[in-house]
């Protein structure tokens, strides 16, 4: 009964801590101009990161070894720290991303100064990571993210175009009416797609795996709440997509405030929606921004050989504990400055596709490796998928930048 | 130390993870020290700290990377590895050797503050 | 070959650095040598590989930018106004469903955004012959800042704007 009840939360954690402030903004806008035409890329991201945090998850489990002390091994020191410092930019700009966030969307609710709101950001998320135990956070903050469900609901009762939205899952060359929009379309297509997949996911989740003391019988549940969780936090931005393509492609309007996307949801279900999806927001991006400055640190601490972990006495891991403190300030200051939220985590998204395939190599290579997995190495589908999904955010690498300056910024 | 009969140095050991005799992490194995033997090289010792990698890191980076963080390196003695695996397992704890100074102080700054 | 004097200066401050930061010493601690006049010479080189390096990518930025903006350019603050626009009118309408603080909050949200559109459209430096249609736009996006400062009496002017884009897409 309490491994059921494990799995059961396992799983709806995963589910609420599907979607951030980026991938909110990518769905609903990539469903406003493109309708269901990239929900194939929805369906491919959401394969992708299950089948790497699983993997991840499986080395945590089995020989209780985070990510980033194995890119180290298997990447060396110089491509290692490469790695550490793009992905620790990446993981600064989402955090600060989510960080202005919460305070946005607190603004809408008290009408307080945002920049006072900023600071009162900060002080909670501290309190958060400081207080309480890294299974009280997950909880919390991936239960809390079910509220955005809200925009599941929302969809359903807009009554969509189901067939034209089932035709979206497959791939096809998109129907645009000027080559530019095609270019677009593909800049949106790898924009969703690392948006789906971003690196301190898997840095977390693994991580994670080692926190909740994670052994090898442990494997099977890693896989259900992965497959199951992810799946069902992928339907979540499938509801976002639609989102965009019933309500706000109707209305000419291409959502870049967390405001409207809530609006959308007043307009169809009235206030109680709207403050649901608020509530679920909430939740979703402070959860997102505690993930990615436990990612930096988990990330410093692994690279450098320090003591680490949330389960571990703040004074037996200083300078963990001191990482992820900097990271908080660091990334309020980066808000402090008035940049856009919505902007910054739109360009971390498209660099940190560049990041990927270095984060998911080392992985692949280790999960693969029968003489440090044992029985508990790949099979022939997670290596096939492995390799597969590899080769494609490699390709979504190289052409992410190129992309980002032809469509001036993924503007078009 | 159990010896195995071959050892790859730069696979198993360079860039590897140190745990000490309590279990905790106390750095990697950032560059390795050889000495002079009967019948050629013979690995001396392991070399964690900054002086050891900051020499992997192109110069201006290396010189920055002085600037920044010193370039202390703690050298363990070889005789110190009791294990090798996906971590060096050490003998002695990182107080007895040198290592883990910095978080042992930050960690003595933290245990100021409430429920740390 | 004499070490030219900034580089022994370099090595005078390193070595006084290493003083001031050295941890206190046991036996297996020891500390490695400041930096060689070679290592220095090599930093010296990249630092200036950097930043000419740099300076390109800069000079190329400042290139593109100040090349007079054409159609395709043009358009992309008139679509975000067109959506602001958009978004301005769903509001009003919506208002009923959205708590008053909510409104009014995430109204100022959108005023800010359309004036900084604005200001995008206003600073830019157009082709000629798209003279006429930035001041279209511009006098549109006026309008409409006007609107979402509070002005209920002035409609968002989102059909004119949509037309506007429609005729740079062409």
């Amino acid at each position: 009964m309490a491994q059921f009840a494990e799995i059961f939360l396992g799983i709806l954690t995963a589910m609420g801590g599907f979607v951030e402030i980026g991938e909110l903004t990518f769905t609903l806008n990539g469903g406003t101009r493109f309708a269901y035409q990239l929900l194939w890329v929805n369906l491919l991201g959401t394969i992708g990161i299950i089948v790497y945090c699983e993997m991840a998850g499986r080395v945590a489990a089995v020989k209780h070894r985070a990510v980033f002390s194995l890119i180290r091994e298997r990447a060396g020191f110089s491509a290692g720290l490469l790695t550490l410092v793009a992905s620790a930019i990446v993981n600064l700009l989402t955090c600060s991303a989510e960080i202005g966030g919460v305070a946005l969307l607190w603004q809408l609710v008290s009408g307080a100064p945002y920049r006072v709101l900023l600071l009162l950001a900060l002080l909670f998320l501290v309190l958060v990571v400081w207080l309480l135990s890294f299974q009280s956070i997950e909880r919390i903050f991936g239960l809390g993210g079910l509220l955005m469900i809200v925009f599941g609901i929302a969809l359903v009762h807009l009554g969509p175009d189901w067939r034209a939205l089932a035709a979206g899952f497959v791939p096809r060359w998109p129907q645009t009416s000027h080559p530019r929009d095609t270019l677009l379309y593909f800049y949106f297509a790898v924009a969703l797609m690392s948006s789906i997949m971003l690196p301190y996911e898997t840095y977390f989740y693994a991580s994670g795996g080692i926190e909740d003391k994670w052994k090898p019988s442990d494997v099977g549940l890693n896989r259900l709440v992965v497959i199951v969780g992810f799946t069902l936090g992928g339907l979540l931005s499938v509801a976002l997509v639609g989102m965009g393509a019933e309500f706000f492609a109707a209305k000419d309007v291409e959502p870049q405030l967390p405001g409207t996307a809530a609006l959308g949801v007043a307009a169809t279900l009235g206030q109680w929606g709207l403050f649901a999806a608020l509530l679920g927001m909430f939740f979703a991006f402070g959860g997102a921004a505690i993930e990615t400055a436990l990612a930096s640190a988990y990330n410093l601490a692994q690279f450098a050989g320090w003591p680490w972990g949330k389960h571990r006495r703040k004074r037996d891991a200083g300078r963990f504990t001191l990482s992820w403190l900097a990271v908080f300030v660091l990334a309020t200051i980066v808000v402090q400055t008035g940049v856009d939220p919505v902007s910054v985590v739109e360009y971390s998204i498209v660099f940190s596709v560049v990041v990927l395939p270095f984060t998911y190599f080392p992985v692949l290579m280790v999960a693969k490796d029968k003489s440090i997995m044992g029985e508990h190495a790949n099979g022939w589908l997670s290596n096939t998928l492995g390799w597969f999904y590899l080769v494609a955010i490699t390709l979504a690498a190289l052409a992410a930048i190129p992309l980002f300056l032809l469509t001036h910024g993924g503007r078009g | 130390m159990k010896q195995p009969r071959s050892l790859d140095l730069l696979r198993e050991v360079l860039d590897h993870e140190v745990v000490d005799a309590e279990d905790v992490s106390c750095g990697m194995v950032d560059d390795l020290a050889f000495g002079r033997g009967q019948d050629g090289p013979v690995l001396d010792a392991l070399l964690v700290g900054p002086g050891a990698w900051g020499p992997r890191l192109p110069a201006l980076l290396r010189l920055a990377a002085g600037r920044l963080v010193g370039r202390a390196v703690v050298r363990i003695p070889w005789h110190e590895v009791i294990e090798i695996s996906e971590v060096i397992r050490l003998r002695s704890t990182a107080a007895e050797l040198g290592l883990g100074r910095l978080d042992r102080k930050v960690g003595r700054w933290l245990a100021k503050l409430p429920m740390s | 070959m004499p070490v030219p004097r900034a580089m022994r200066a370099a090595q005078r401050a390193c070595g006084l650095l290493n003083r001031v930061m050295s941890v206190r010493r046991t036996p297996s601690a020891s500390h490695r040598e400041c930096a060689t006049p070679g290592e220095t010479r090599k930093a010296v080189h990249q630092a200036i590989g950097c930043v000419l390096a740099l300076a390109l990518l800069g000079a190329a930025a400042l290139a593109i930018s100040r090349r007079p903006a054409g159609a395709d350019e043009l358009r992309l603050p008139i679509a975000e106004l067109r959506s602001q626009s958009a978004e301005l009118e769903l509001l009003r309408a919506q208002s009923a469903a959205a708590s008053p603080r909510f409104a009014q909050v995430h109204a100022q949200h959108l005023a800010k955004a359309i004036d900084a559109s604005r200001d995008e459209l206003n600073a830019m430096q157009v082709e000629p012959a798209l003279g006429e249609v930035r001041t279209a736009a511009s006098a549109l996006a006026s309008q409409l800042a006007a609107a979402a400062h509070g002005a209920a009496d002035q409609a968002a002017p989102t059909a004119a704007l949509k037309a506007l884009e429609r005729s740079l897409q062409r």
